[in-house]
């Protein structure tokens, strides 16, 4: 059985859905990085990026994706529980969005394909991933969710794995009706779930790099320009670098 | 509303960092890690050379970007604006430690102590503390001011240059002060431009404001640099 959402709703209806899921991620993209600014990350991006050399940049930022995404060094250190089913998210997450991209790529007319082709393999086992750590975070959703948002994001991110798992079978087993609902379900949370992100627990994958990559970028690019002169002399990080700032603050404040 | 924080009067701050200890022997925390510090700036040159004290804490901001960035949602607000960190949920991510533009986090890996056989008093705040590493700062003595006491530091400071009160209450010690002691002088905070709005205000040191204006007069009319 093929799926086409065109067989189910007006085209005008499914631009207009797309089209407001759009503007609530621009929306959300732009209030964070809104707020990113004002951490300084831009400035100290654009600060690394005009002292320091390419290869340089390329080197620190592959060096902090390795270290925080493939060792994931300073992700999550109190439970190996926690860390298990954080990563086990991550991951199915990672799996079933190259699982869509492929389908997307190979099969843009979705037709049915076989359990064992390839973008299959991937997104199964990536929403097998989704679903192990989802149970483990909703079964502690009181503990790790402090905003409600956040609870929203992963119970979205839970019926993505269910309702794509059911559709998978009832496209297989169940009537028309039945598939047609379940997938409606599953876009409609995927959508919600995008459209959400910028306002969820969901952004920290990119806050979160992005942070204590500028911050390491900062700190080349501050010992390339002879503000910090001997590392040695800063050993707890930018600690001691902000601490100056805030002195040079306030003689800036005496002068004017 | 009530807005907690803290007016620190640079006009009296000797650099003694009584409250560095106090702050210390309050929250008992391991070694490298102080709440509440003095960061000392020598200026001009001999004859004419001045020393600055700037007494330093986490700001309590009203837009913590420590609190923005968590992914855990560990640190939070309360409704008298003390932002705290609760230790259990803490995952260990250190964004926070970045994110705060007044680097007053701290991320100590490992929990060493002072003394190789740790003192009782070390012993004490080991087993206090819930779950170690986590993110660590200032919690502006919450345990002291529910139970009607000024935070540590405030207590110590023999030239009485921190004042802790309620921002929104006219008749708080703060605003009091500004009223009776400092009626000119207008409050700034540290870092306007991070955009934090941060609820620890400080007051100028009027003597250094002259000799710092006075070394940028002569150093422009020297043509140099002060």
């Amino acid at each position: 059985m093929s799926l086409r959402l065109t067989d189910f709703y007006p085209v005008w209806f499914i631009d207009l859905a797309a089209a407001v899921t759009v503007v609530f991620i621009a929306a959300g993209v732009a209030y964070r990085m809104l707020e990113l600014r004002r951490i300084g990350v831009f400035t100290h991006m654009a600060e690394a990026a005009r002292r320091l050399s390419p290869t340089t940049l390329a080197t620190a930022i592959l060096s902090e994706l390795f270290s925080r995404v493939v060792m994931t060094r300073g992700v999550i250190t109190d439970s190996r529980w926690r860390w298990s089913a954080h990563y086990s998210q991550f991951a199915g997450f990672i799996l079933c969005a190259i699982a869509t991209t492929l389908v997307y790529i190979y099969y843009p007319t979705a037709e049915p394909r076989h359990f064992t082709a390839i973008p299959k393999i991937i997104g199964n086992i990536g929403g097998i991933l989704l679903l192990v750590g989802g149970v483990y975070f909703l079964l502690r959703l009181s503990k790790w969710s402090r905003r409600p948002v956040d609870a929203v994001f992963t119970a979205l991110l839970f019926t993505v794995a269910v309702t794509g798992f059911g559709t998978q079978f009832a496209r297989v087993s169940g009537g028309a009706s039945v598939t047609f609902w379940i997938y409606t379900a599953h876009l409609v949370s995927v959508a919600a779930l995008l459209a959400s992100a910028p306002f969820t627990r969901f952004f920290h994958a990119v806050q979160t790099p992005l942070i204590r990559l500028s911050e390491r970028l900062y700190m080349l690019a501050s010992v390339k320009s002879g503000a910090l002169t001997v590392l040695k002399q800063y050993p707890e990080g930018t600690r001691s670098f902000k601490e100056e700032m805030l002195v040079e603050n306030l003689l800036e404040k005496y002068k004017s | 509303m009530t807005r907690l924080g803290m007016l620190i009067d640079l006009a009296y701050c000797i650099g003694c960092n009584a409250c560095t200890v106090a702050c210390k022997q309050e929250q008992g925390t391991p070694p490298g890690v102080m709440y509440a510090r003095v960061l000392v700036r020598e200026f001009g040159k001999y004859p004419r050379a001045g020393k600055i004290f700037l007494p330093i804490l986490c700001m309590h901001c009203e837009h913590p970007p420590c609190m923005k960035v968590c992914p855990s949602g560990a640190i939070t607000r309360t409704e008298d604006g003390v932002v705290l960190i609760n230790e259990e949920i803490c995952s260990g991510a250190q964004a926070c430690v970045t994110a705060c533009p007044y680097g007053a986090i701290f991320y100590p890996d490992t929990l060493h102590t002072y003394f190789e056989t740790p003192t009782p008093f070390e012993e004490y705040h080991i087993q206090r503390r819930r779950k170690f590493p986590t993110a660590m700062k200032c919690n502006l003595c919450i345990q002291r001011v529910r139970d009607g006491k000024d935070p540590a530091c405030v207590v110590t400071c023999p030239t009485d240059c921190r004042i802790f009160g309620d921002w929104d209450d006219p008749e708080s010690k703060i605003n009091k002060y500004l009223r009776e002691r400092r009626p000119v002088a207008e409050p700034f905070p540290l870092r306007p431009d991070a955009g934090t709005r941060p609820k620890v205000m400080y007051l100028p040191d009027t003597y250094a404001v002259k000799r710092v204006r006075w070394e940028v007069e002569l150093a422009a009319e020297r043509g140099g640099a002060v």
